[in-house]
């Protein structure tokens, strides 16, 4: 199977490209589409099981080191892609020396891709198979799946490419196709605006993890994972830094952060996401919350040893994560559409990731990637299974009491809801609790206690926002207004719900499953404090730097034993307590106390008033940047073009028809003046001359005559 | 005043018929030769006709066959030549002499036929 891991990226690559040319052209119909990009994706999954087993029970208990595809012989498995000519690298123990620029397109299994292409292909499989449900009957059902097969696709690459350049393209296709899936709706002016924010602003983090790129090949003359890591662990190569100092180290460190911050959506980039939300349902399922976006968290572990090398960007992680999370969970409270709130959600779980990152917890980081991807895809889904039910009602103050009429998307749900608040046994929980542990008892860090208590609040506050969109949405008294046409809307505006039944099982049986990956995948990271051996770290110990303890005051996070004081035990209690009273809380106000909730919101009307609106973000962005920056920047060079570069193009062309004009002159008065002047002097001397030229022959033979004579007596005289 | 005439003219005449009759060295010939020449030069560059001038060009032509003529007779004289070189070249400028004419009397004819006219002096556009 590890020789067939090129089939992976492929089949999803091929069904995308069938789809795309001839899904309009063939007029397929939705159930061929349905199986064609099913089915590619579930034979990617059966592939990345069997490669990811092959892997796990042979091929890393016999070698020890990473599946490169370049290693096995056969079709594909490797081929130089970018062959480049000679470079010099600037700086390092070889700065000067030249080396190839050569790229290979290879495939790299190890650990941590191994998680990722499951993750992937699993949730991916099943949020296509409830795409076919939630898609039925849409125009461009065909352009959908392409455009998911080829965001599988990409996505593949991204995680299983060998080298950064590889990894690149995915990143730079999943942003692709990330744009096109949120504009999937592009006859919907928002939904074109909201595809070119999302793409606009990623273009930004792109920019640091190219410059990362350049500074990394310019470094160490490869941009093989395998390679830049094994250098990148020698201090000869990239120094270790201290806290507080700013190298070299810190500045890879720097672009590669500012990459992840783009497309994971963390503070400063993540404007985008909210916005991202006008796409498909499924689109923010798998796209926005289960993959791309937690790509930057997927990269900064790939480059850990770069990260581990700058405390000081560590830190910088772990601050931007947890005030991201904090910061996303604040937004979360107000907003009405239940899409946005879970958008928030995402952005403020993604910040816990990258908080677990800053740490030095780069397992945990990856823990909860996994444990995220089930329930985020899981609510989700379960939104998109509402949506599609009150047809395409989005908004959470016209819903409520769903859960009376579509049960099975109301349990998956809950499923989704425990995990994420960190009730114990579902999977956020270990996930959660682990970060929050690694972040309290980090020595990576200073400050993991005031760190810990901000990711503690946004717990809390994590079960608060998502507590409401359980409560606004199922619970409750139903609100909304569904009826199959306007006539019968005022027949049965009296019982609400009439219209509004369960979704299909190709819609219920995703959730299911993604309820059941919810509930039970932490189990694999179950702690060692509560009688486990968090097998998920373990395995991903081998990707994830040690430093040794020796070299420096840094202790590596993961790897050492830590006491189980009973402080971890506290903290956890701590954190279940607070979830699960912000729960009951959140319930109580919603469900039966709504006068005190609206007297709450009286009592602090700014702070609710700036939270719905984002805090004015996106105004502040669009005034700064987009209108200030960007405009202004345009105005600018608008000025320079029109008076400096206008300006000299028409001062070129005024000085050249005054040159001409110059030449012209001095070619009319000068040049021609010398020429008729000849011509007229000639004419002057030969009104004399040709006097002798007069046509009588008599006239020549008397000259000739005279000469004779002349030149006889000439003859004469001499000769005498 | 008679006496003197007729004495001169008797004298002359004597003297003319003397030297009719005298053996004729070479410079007679070139006295001749000249003579022929004077008038051929002169006829060329004073008569308008243009048949007229190609006669005085024939007289000068012929002034210097009498010239080739007199110096072989001379030199055969004089014991420093044999063969009668002159002879030769007399014969070719007749037969070039005659060839001339022929072209010169045909481009006659072709010009009086433009210009009802033989007059030199009427023939005057090659100029300027």
């Amino acid at each position: 199977m590890l020789k067939l891991i090129w089939l992976i990226p492929a089949l999803p690559l091929l069904s995308a490209i069938v789809l795309g040319i001839f899904g309009r052209t063939l007029r397929l119909s939705e159930k061929t589409i349905s199986w064609i990009a099913c089915g590619s994706v579930f034979l990617s999954l059966v592939l990345s099981i069997g490669a990811v087993y092959e892997f796990a029970t042979s091929y890393w208990p016999a070698h020890g080191r990473p599946y490169l595809s370049r290693e096995a012989g056969g079709f594909p498995h490797a081929f130089t892609w970018v062959p480049g000519g000679e470079a010099r690298l600037t700086w390092g123990p070889e700065a000067g020396t030249t080396v190839p620029l050569r790229i290979e397109w290879s495939y790299q299994l190890d650990q941590l891709s191994a998680v990722m292409i499951l993750v992937v292909t699993f949730v991916g499989f099943w949020i296509h198979v409830f795409s076919i449900g939630y898609m039925r009957g849409d125009g461009g059902f065909y352009r959908f799946f392409a455009q998911m097969n080829l965001f599988m696709f990409m996505m593949l690459v991204l995680v299983m490419s060998s080298n950064f350049l590889m990894m690149f393209v995915g990143w730079e296709g999943v942003g692709l196709c990330s744009y096109l899936l949120i504009g999937y709706y592009f006859h919907w002016n928002y939904a074109a605006y909201a595809s070119k924010k999302a793409f606009i602003v990623n273009r930004v983090g792109d920019f640091g993890f190219l410059l990362a790129m350049f500074a990394i090949f310019s470094l160490f003359g490869t941009l093989q994972f395998t390679e830049v890591m094994e250098l990148a662990k020698s201090d000869a190569y990239l120094p270790q830094e201290a806290f507080g100092m700013w190298g070299l180290a810190s500045w890879i460190a720097l672009g590669l952060f500012i990459g992840a911050t783009g497309k994971s959506a963390q503070i400063p980039l993540y404007v985008w996401l909210p916005d991202a939300m006008a796409g498909p349902t499924p689109v923010s399922a798998f796209i926005h919350a289960a993959t791309m976006v937690t790509a930057g968290v997927y990269m900064v572990t790939r480059t850990n040893v770069i990260f581990q090398k700058s405390p000081t960007m560590m830190f910088v992680i772990a601050l931007v994560g947890v005030v991201t999370a904090v910061w996303a969970a604040s937004m979360g409270f107000t907003q009405t559409d239940i899409k946005k709130v879970l958008a928030y959600s995402t952005i403020s779980q993604l910040g816990y990731m990258f908080l677990a990152c800053g740490v030095g917890a780069f397992a945990a980081g990856i823990f909860h990637l996994y444990t995220h991807a089930f329930f985020k895809a899981l609510m989700f889904l379960g939104a998109g299974s509402v949506i599609i039910a009150l047809h395409h009602e989005m908004d959470m103050r016209r819903m409520g009491g769903l859960a009376r009429v579509m049960p099975i998307t109301y349990r998956t749900f809950l499923a989704g809801w425990l995990a994420i608040c960190g009730i114990p046994l579902f999977s956020g929980f270990f996930s959660k609790d682990e970060i929050l542990w690694r972040t309290f008892s980090t020595e990576v860090i200073p400050g993991g206690r005031w760190l810990w208590l901000l990711g503690f609040l946004g717990a809390g506050m994590t079960a608060f926002y998502m507590t409401r969109l359980v409560a606004l949405t199922f619970w409750g008294e139903p609100r909304f207004v569904v009826a199959g046409g306007s006539g019968a809307l005022h027949e049965h505006g009296a019982h609400p719900g009439h219209e509004v039944r369960e979704s299909p099982r190709v819609m219920t049986i995703p959730l299911i499953v993604l309820a059941v990956g919810a509930t039970v995948s932490g189990f694999i990271g179950w702690p060692e404090s509560l009688g486990g051996t968090n097998r998920f770290e373990k395995w991903l110990e081998p990707v994830i730097w040690h430093r040794a303890p020796e070299q420096g005051a840094l202790v590596s996070a993961g790897a050492h034993a830590q006491a189980h004081s009973a402080m971890e035990y506290v903290l956890m209690l701590a954190s279940i307590a607070l979830a699960a009273g912000v729960m009951y809380g959140c319930a109580i106000l919603y469900l039966r106390r709504r006068d005190r909730l609206e007297a709450i919101v009286r009592a602090i009307r700014p702070l609710y008033v700036a939270s719905a609106n984002k805090y004015w973000v996106d105004e502040f962005y669009e005034g700064v940047f987009v209108r200030g920056l960007a405009l202004g920047l345009s105005r600018l060079s608008w000025r320079v073009d029109a008076r400096g570069v206008d300006g000299g193009v028409n001062g070129s062309a005024w000085m050249t028809v005054f040159w001409s004009k110059v030449s012209g002159w001095f070619d009319l008065y000068v040049v021609d003046f010398i020429v008729n002047a000849i011509g007229a002097m000639m004419r002057l001397f030969s009104t004399v001359f040709r006097m002798a030229q007069t046509g009588f022959a008599q006239n020549y033979a008397l000259v000739i005559t005279t000469g004779l004579f002349l030149l006889t007596a000439l003859y004469l005289i001499l000769s005498w | 005043m008679v006496g003197w005439a007729v004495q001169e003219t008797t004298s002359f005449v004597s003297r003319f018929v003397e030297g009719l009759t005298a053996p004729k060295g070479v410079v007679d010939f070139l006295v001749l030769s000249f003579m022929l020449f004077a008038v051929g030069v002169l006829g060329v560059l004073s008569r308008r006709n243009v048949l007229i001038i190609f006669m005085s060009i024939e007289l000068i032509l012929n002034a210097a066959n009498l010239n080739f003529i007199a110096f072989t007779r001379h030199w055969q004289a004089m014991g420093r030549i044999s063969e009668n070189m002159g002879h030769i070249f007399v014969i070719f400028i007749i037969v070039v002499a005659a060839a001339e004419a022929v072209i010169g009397l045909g481009i006659l004819i072709a010009l009086y036929r433009n210009r009802q006219t033989v007059a030199i002096d009427e023939i005057n556009l090659l100029k300027w």
